[in-house]
């Protein structure tokens, strides 16, 4: 190679626009990058709504059936969304609410008064009334609302705390 | 020798693009005695660029209904990080077109660039133009706020009163006799497919005549 060609203004120029166009592309790139990944990665906020217990009706049954209906955040929308708890008190503040949503692949479980677990119609996975798993392939127990109660009023936390937080709980 | 240069020389073995991208793209001399107003294609091309690439990114929130237009603007705006920096530089770029597009024909037509041989080139370039206008007529409405509702109102009335086919044309672009949902979603399908890809074509076409016929150099 010949020592002039190595660096000479053109080359030194070709080099520099190189350069800047790269870098102010590359910025650019990574506001779009930020711009498509949006809010998906967001953690969800807890949203407490109050319900209603029965007391009397699910003391022999073991479990209350709540449906829960709320609004929820869809992107740009507010749509209405409904889900299934099983709820009971144990003492007089405090409620245990088990999400009906299996943990296997989100069918809805269903209490089974008679043998005292919930069965899942889909692959027949079994959880006891502490929400554990018997049998089938669910990975993780039920889910379980955070719950709270205030001046006799009761109050669930819609968004149930993701799996991961459940697997050392006492349950 | 890098492994990037290997890989280049062992495409260039094969395609041989080389000496042309160098020869015609890259390297190619201008003529004497250009200024910088012959600068204005080329902006308004950079511009397109940049509308094409926020505009295919906004595609990721944008829902072309008249209950979800506006919120999923507004969403994207306002709520989607460096949304608000996307959407911007769409809106100033569309402006910023017009201006230097107008500036880039100008030139032409003062420096009668446009005279033979360079007719046909002239004329895909009004096209492309005609093509400049529709995009922002069509891509005012999307947001579906107040002025562009009426704003769309007003430039689809104007067809209307155009004797004759006024009133063909009028329900033609409305989709029906009212401005509403089908008006929106054809507007959208212009705006983001049939428009950009005419205008790829034309501008292929325009390129590739002033590469072959060259540019013409002031007298």
């Amino acid at each position: 190679m010949e020592k002039e060609s190595d660096m000479n203004r053109r080359k030194f120029m070709e080099i520099g626009i190189y350069t800047i166009t790269g870098s102010i592309a590359a910025v650019c790139s990574l506001a779009l990058a930020r711009f498509t990944v949006g809010k998906s990665f967001e953690k969800k906020k807890s949203r407490w709504i109050e319900v209603e217990l029965d007391d009397n009706a699910y003391q022999n049954k073991g479990f209350d059936r709540l449906v829960l209906e709320y609004e929820q955040k869809d992107g740009w929308l507010t749509t209405s969304a409904k889900s299934l708890a099983y709820v009971k008190r144990v003492k007089a503040d405090e409620i245990i609410s088990i999400s009906a949503t299996c943990t296997h692949l989100g069918c809805i479980v269903t209490w089974n008064e008679e043998e005292n677990y919930f069965k899942c119609p889909c692959h027949d996975g079994r959880f006891d009334a502490d929400g554990k798993v018997i049998s089938g392939p669910p990975p993780r127990p039920l889910r379980r609302h955070n719950t709270r109660v205030e001046q006799g009023k009761i109050y669930l936390d819609t968004e149930t705390v993701p799996y991961g937080d459940y697997t050392n709980e006492r349950v | 020798m890098n492994v990037f240069k290997r890989i280049y020389f062992w495409m260039d073995e094969r395609l041989e693009m080389n000496d042309y991208m160098k020869k015609d793209i890259l390297d190619k001399p201008i003529p004497k005695g250009l200024n910088l107003s012959y600068c204005f294609g080329g902006i308004t091309f950079f511009l397109f660029v940049m509308l094409a690439i926020t505009g295919y990114f906004m595609t990721l929130y944008y829902v072309p209904s008249p209950e979800q237009a506006y919120d999923s603007v507004s969403y994207m705006t306002f709520e989607v990080p460096f949304g608000y920096l996307v959407r911007g530089v769409h809106y100033w770029s569309a402006n910023l077109m017009m201006v230097t597009l107008f500036i880039h024909m100008l030139r032409v037509f003062l420096y009668g660039a446009y005279k033979r041989p360079r007719e046909i080139n002239w004329m895909t370039g009004v096209f492309l133009l005609c093509l400049v206008l529709a995009f922002g007529f069509t891509g005012y409405l999307l947001p579906w706020d107040q002025k562009a509702y009426w704003a769309t109102k007003v430039g689809t009335s104007l067809v209307g009163t155009f004797p004759v086919v006024g009133e063909f044309v009028l329900k033609l672009t409305r989709g029906g006799q009212n401005l509403g949902a089908l008006t929106l979603t054809r507007f959208y399908a212009l705006h983001v497919l049939f428009l950009p890809i005419t205008t790829l074509i034309f501008l292929i076409g325009h390129f590739v005549m002033i590469r072959r016929q060259g540019i013409s150099t002031p007298l």
